[in-house]
């Protein structure tokens, strides 16, 4: 095989009727399979190296989000991308037990993975970086990943769109570091202006095997839990023994002001704050907030 | 001196098995001996025999195991006398120490999707180990370890168990007792007698339902198992019998579970009719109870 370079590589994801192809940065697949050594008393060595769990996978990869995009090629239709935002938004107040995957394909190798972990970051005057991991159960008799590594001609931006740039959810543009902002927090009738967002979501899924079969029959969605740690320029008078209710809505902007990643942290509580200062520095304040689904 | 487990050995009836722990315990049956008007003993007087217990876990490999043969033999009618009722006798030795006359009491197995095959077995002796501990070293055989992703399932249960569409797990679980008779003057057993044999299986499947009648349902389940890449049943393990309970379970970040417990207490082999051997009628002689020369 000759050596791919990271342009004939794309990353695609579908879900339902949309497609997104991400603007991403690195992406790593990995796959396991699940084999322990049988030892038995009274001999030296092993018999053979067995399974015990199903083969899995799961992929990684880091990305700038991008709003809107081509989401049909055929058509030229465009329309909203940012499907991750979108999966974790609804997965997390979802009410259904059962749950399905996201498509994805990297370097023409597919499979279907359920989001287990979704961060972003948000700094002054940068885009947001985000970071997601999907593991790869398979299902049925369906691996968790198929195909072969081929490389693809390179693609232009035309399948983003031709304003990328603007296009890009970004805290510059979007008055992000002002007070009365979209993205806010309140304290005692006082709104604290962020300087940084590190924001996380993780997934508990079960996978449901059955005897016979390799790769689980379904998927259960049991929780999930949520945390931000904010950067901020005011102190609050303590922290409560039972935790402190705050609310939390992210509203991260486009350069162009048209749209917007939305996250809503539903009914977080304050878990820790802390008060920092170094010499020749301003202080800093950082607090963490947590919600559970 | 210290022994490591890769050199004790553990044989039962010439054949060696694929054991990852075996428990050899010997326990004396000794109460203490009071004088009347005191609260100490003195001494101790041996209550019963020597009662030894050999507890192992073992992989299946396919190559019909021996151990379980024995549950549906022992304490059967296989003599040729048709009278002989204690089937087939367990001689093993573990690390050097050896028993000739061991029985098999219980034998478990835990089934679990996508995990190697490991059956629980306890053998019960009651005679004197003989020769001494003495370490081997031999190489572990290659083998293949029946895995529970090779796995069938039969069921011809009464309809009115319900539909099942996914067998999750499954326990197989056989007891019998077994009881020494002692004569007077004697520490060792003149012969053992069977008291019940039962063979229960536990069976996690899906679709919860509460219904259980009065008298149990009629319940027939079967699974066959392969080795990898193979149709040919190399193992089967049945249970024919009523089933007695349903338990439905949930506790948080998990599932829902619904459990079967079928009992069977009819574990024997099928029989088998060769013909039919006649025998002389008996004439009734002149004398009472004396038949006729």
């Amino acid at each position: 095989m000759a050596t791919i370079r990271y342009d004939q590589v794309p990353l695609i994801i579908q879900f339902g009727k949309r497609t997104e192809r991400m603007i991403a940065r690195e992406c790593s697949l990995s796959e396991a399979a699940d084999l322990t050594p049988i030892y038995s008393i009274g001999k030296y060595g092993i018999s053979e190296q067995a399974p015990q769990g199903a083969r899995t996978a799961s992929i990684s990869f880091s990305y700038s989000p991008v709003l809107t995009g081509l989401i049909r090629e055929d058509t030229g239709e465009t329309g909203s991308y940012n499907i991750i935002n979108d999966v974790a938004n609804s997965l997390k107040n979802s009410k259904n037990s059962q749950t399905s995957g996201v498509s994805i394909r990297f370097g023409n190798i597919s499979g279907e993975g359920l989001l287990s972990s979704y961060s972003l970051s948000l700094q002054p005057y940068s885009p947001v970086e985000c970071s997601v991991n999907f593991e790869l159960f398979g299902s049925g008799e369906n691996l968790p990943v198929s195909g072969d590594l081929q490389a693809e001609s390179p693609e232009s931006f035309k399948y983003i769109n031709s304003k990328l740039a603007a296009q890009y959810g970004h805290s510059a543009h979007s008055a992000f570091m002002t007070a009365g902002s979209p993205a806010t927090i309140t304290s005692s009738n006082e709104t604290g202006i962020l300087t940084s967002v590190d924001y996380s979501i993780n997934f508990e899924y079960e996978p449901v095997y059955k005897l016979g079969q390799e790769f689980p029959s379904s998927f259960l969605y049991h929780k999930a839990n949520e945390e931000a740690n904010l950067s901020e320029n005011v102190r609050e008078t303590g922290i409560a023994f039972t935790g402190k209710s705050e609310n939390f809505n992210l509203n991260i902007r486009s350069l162009d002001n048209q749209n917007a990643i939305l996250v809503k942290m539903n009914e977080p509580v304050l878990s820790n704050t802390q008060l920092r200062v170094s010499s020749q520095g301003a202080v800093e304040t950082k607090k963490t907030i947590r919600s559970f689904y | 001196m210290i022994f490591s487990a890769k050199n004790v050995k553990l044989r039962l009836n010439t054949v060696d098995i694929l054991a990852n722990q075996c428990t050899l315990s010997i326990q004396a049956g000794l109460d203490p001996r009071y004088d009347a008007g005191s609260r100490h003993s003195r001494d101790y007087f041996a209550q019963q025999g020597i009662g030894s217990r050999l507890n192992f876990s073992h992989y299946l490999t396919g190559n019909l195991d021996d151990i379980k043969k024995l549950v549906s033999t022992q304490g059967e009618m296989i003599g040729n006398d048709g009278m002989s009722n204690e089937g087939q006798i367990v001689s093993g030795s573990f690390g050097g120490m050896v028993f000739t006359s061991g029985y098999l009491s219980s034998y478990s197995i835990q089934f679990t999707p996508n995990s190697p095959v490991v059956a629980n077995s306890e053998v019960v002796f009651f005679d004197d180990l003989t020769g001494n501990f003495v370490q081997t070293e031999e190489a572990a055989p290659k083998e293949e370890i029946l895995n529970c992703k090779n796995i069938t399932f039969t069921n011809s249960s009464s309809s009115e168990i319900g539909e099942i569409n996914d067998f999750i797990t499954a326990s197989y679980n056989y007891t019998s007792e077994i009881n020494p008779v002692y004569i007077a003057g004697t520490t060792v057993p003149e012969r053992i007698y069977f008291g019940r044999k039962n063979v229960s299986m536990s069976i996690d499947v899906d679709n919860p339902t509460g219904y259980v009648p009065y008298n149990g349902i009629t319940a027939n389940f079967g699974f066959n198992m392969t080795k990898h890449n193979s149709s040919t049943f190399v193992e089967a393990f049945s249970c024919y019998g009523r089933l007695q309970s349903r338990t439905v379970q949930a506790s948080v970040g998990g599932k829902v579970t619904h459990q079967l417990g079928i009992v069977t207490h009819n574990p024997h082999s099928t029989h088998k009719v060769f013909g039919i051997r006649p025998v002389e009628r008996p004439v009734t002689s002149d004398v009472v109870g004396v038949p006729r020369k």
